[in-house]
Order: C-alpha cells, then sequence, then structure tokens
C-alpha cells in the first residue's frame, strides 16, 4: 500500500473523528505535503455531510398504529384486523391458487393429452391441446403459476411486492399466455 | 417485554428506523412494511439483550431486512424473465417522487443506488444515523476494518458516479440549491 493509499485510508475515521491524536497528526503531516490527498479528504467530507443533512422522517403514526394492534392482536392470541388481516387474505388466496394449478398438474392436464391408442375421431373444435408439445407448454406455464404462487405466498406481507406484481403483470404483454388453452371447456 | 415498554421502544426509535429503511428502500411502502416487520420481530423475539442494546438490535434487524427487500426485488424480476420497461420506468418515477428534497443528500442517494443494498445500509448508518465504526461492527458482528475498506471503496464508487463529464464538480454541489 502506497503512502497516500494508506493515508486515504483513515479517511472515514478522520471525519468522523474516531482516530487516535497520532493517527490524526500523521494524517494532517501528509496532508500538508499532498494535495490529491487534500482533494481525496475533501470528497469524504462531502460524502459524510451530504448524508448527513439527510434529517430522520417521521414514521407515519398509521404504520405505528398498525404495530399496535398486531402486538395487541397477538397478545390477544388472535389474528389483528388490517394489515395482517389482508397478509392473511393473501396466504389463503395464494394457498387456494397453488393448491388449484396442482389440481390441474397432477390431474386434468393428462386426461387432456392426446390418447396413445388409435381413438375415434373427435370433432370437438375446442380441444386445443391436440400435441405433445402443446401439452409440454402448458405444463410448463403451470410450473411457472405454481412458483410465482409460492412467491407470493411467500411475500404475502409484503403489500408494496404485491402491488409491484398486479403492475408488472397487467403491464406484460403476453400475460394472457398464463392461462390454460382450452382450459375454459 | 411489557406492551408499555415496547410501546416506549416504539416511539423512541420508530423514526429512525423508518428513516433508514426509506433512505436503504427508496420507497415509502417498503419502509413501512421493514419498519411494522422489524418492530414485530422485537415483540415476538423479545431479544435477551440489556435495553441499551435494543436499540442496536432493531438497527441490525432493519438492516437485514432491507438487504432481504432488495434481493427480492430482484427476484421478482427473475420470475418475470421480461419485464415490460414501461412498468419499470414507473416504478422507479414513483421511487424518486418518494426521495427527499435535500439537493446534495439527494444526489449521493441517487449515487448510492450504484452501490450494494449493504453497503448502503452501512453508509447511512455511519453518515446519517451517526454511528461509530466500532458501533457498526459489533452490530453486524464484522471487523472494523473491513467496514473501513467498504466505506472507502464505496466513495471511490460515489466519486465516479457523481463526477461524470457534464456534472459539475462535487464540491460546487449542495450549494446555493
Amino acid at each position: 500500500m502506497t503512502r497516500c493509499n494508506h493515508i486515504e485510508s483513515l479517511f472515514t475515521e478522520y471525519v468522523s473523528d474516531e482516530l487516535t491524536p497520532l493517527e490524526r497528526a500523521i494524517v494532517d503531516d501528509h496532508l500538508a505535503a499532498c494535495a490529491a490527498c487534500r482533494a481525496e479528504l475533501a470528497l469524504a467530507r462531502e460524502v459524510a455531510d451530504g448524508l448527513a443533512s439527510l434529517p430522520d422522517v417521521a414514521c407515519p403514526d398509521r404504520v405505528a398504529r398498525d404495530i399496535l394492534a398486531a402486538v395487541d392482536a397477538e397478545a390477544a392470541g388472535r389474528l389483528a384486523p388490517g394489515r395482517r388481516g389482508h397478509a392473511a387474505w393473501w396466504r389463503t388466496a395464494g394457498l387456494a391458487g397453488t393448491l388449484a394449478a396442482a389440481v390441474l398438474l397432477a390431474v386434468v392436464l393428462p386426461r387432456r393429452a392426446p390418447a396413445p391408442a388409435p381413438v375415434a375421431h373427435d370433432p370437438r373444435p375446442d380441444t386445443l391441446l391436440t400435441s405433445p408439445a402443446q401439452v409440454a407448454a402448458a405444463r410448463q406455464e403451470l410450473l411457472w403459476t405454481l412458483a410465482y404462487t409460492a412467491e407470493v405466498i411467500e411475500r404475502s406481507e409484503q403489500r408494496s411486492l404485491a402491488n409491484m406484481w398486479r403492475q408488472v403483470l397487467s403491464r406484460t404483454p403476453d400475460s394472457h399466455t398464463a392461462t390454460i388453452p382450452g382450459g375454459q371447456g | 417485554m411489557t406492551r408499555e415498554f415496547f410501546q416506549d421502544l416504539l416511539r423512541e426509535h420508530r423514526d429512525r428506523i423508518y428513516s433508514h429503511a426509506l433512505y436503504s428502500l427508496r420507497d415509502r411502502d417498503d419502509a413501512e412494511d421493514v419498519t411494522q416487520e422489524a418492530f414485530l420481530r422485537l415483540w415476538r423475539t423479545d431479544p435477551d439483550v440489556p435495553p441499551e442494546r435494543l436499540g442496536a438490535w432493531l438497527t441490525r434487524v432493519a438492516h437485514n431486512l432491507c438487504i432481504d427487500h432488495v434481493r427480492r426485488r430482484k427476484t421478482v424480476r427473475v420470475y418475470f424473465g421480461r419485464p415490460d420497461p414501461d412498468a419499470l420506468d414507473s416504478l422507479a418515477a414513483a421511487a424518486a417522487v418518494e426521495s427527499p428534497p435535500e439537493a446534495l443528500g439527494q444526489e449521493l442517494l441517487d449515487a448510492m443506488e450504484s452501490l450494494s443494498a449493504e453497503t448502503r445500509s452501512v453508509m447511512l448508518m455511519h453518515y446519517q444515523q451517526g454511528l461509530k465504526l466500532r458501533e457498526i461492527a459489533d452490530l453486524l458482528d464484522q471487523n472494523v476494518n473491513s467496514l473501513k475498506v467498504r466505506i472507502h471503496r464505496a466513495r471511490k464508487t460515489l466519486r465516479e458516479v457523481l463526477e461524470r463529464p457534464g456534472q459539475p464538480p462535487l464540491a460546487a454541489r449542495g450549494k446555493g440549491h
């Protein structure tokens, strides 16, 4: 490590006044003779001053009320209203979605796959899963749905992430491909 | 832990924890989630630490929750594979609206987006909250020297971001805004 690098490594503590008197004197001696390190120290001060200028932001009273409501509800052995109730709804909805997708994956799709043995021609035009490739694609969609729904459950208490999910999904051009072809029949 | 004691802790630390999360994540909803989760963990865990150390305990929990939040944001992108650029732009715009007005601090927060979530959180603990390096090291169970190196490197990254061609010198900012 060069002399300048060593001195620069002390600037964080120099600015926050955490150096010993001896270390501080060594830095001061070096600064008196080194313009590059003086510039580096100026940057360290700017970063420190800039971030220190950021005030504490008041936590909304609503958040504190929600926290105390959750604490009171847990103490009373029941689920709190509001956000935790909302989270529970998401958990339930997510679980229901996962189970529905699992049933489709395990039961419905295999029955929709083309039979291996010769069969009579099926005249119904709405049977869209007519090839193994289509079944495989539909399975892939369902696996994606399962994985994603599991993630939604995990994040069910993260309101903002749920919002992000809804926003991105609503703007994803081909989000409709997540539906099962012929699934309405 | 009694409810009264918990309420005192909530009153004493909620602004600090919320601010740390807000400046770290730059999203009001996420900051509220982190604050709520940190305090609920305090209530549920009732950690076996001296009362004067509970503030530090909360800071560590908030620090870890912020890092988790950033990781999950990345996971969302992986799940969708092809995120809609318009949707991401609108999310970024919403995050910008949440930002505080302080000029140089604002620019630094923007530049700190280029740092890792952990480094960002350490910088905020040290500079915005005024924690000493030794305190942060104890809090995160890390070595002081590695923290010094982390901050030193972060400062160099910030210089590169803030002093790109066309930008005024850093020393000229934060004055007259």
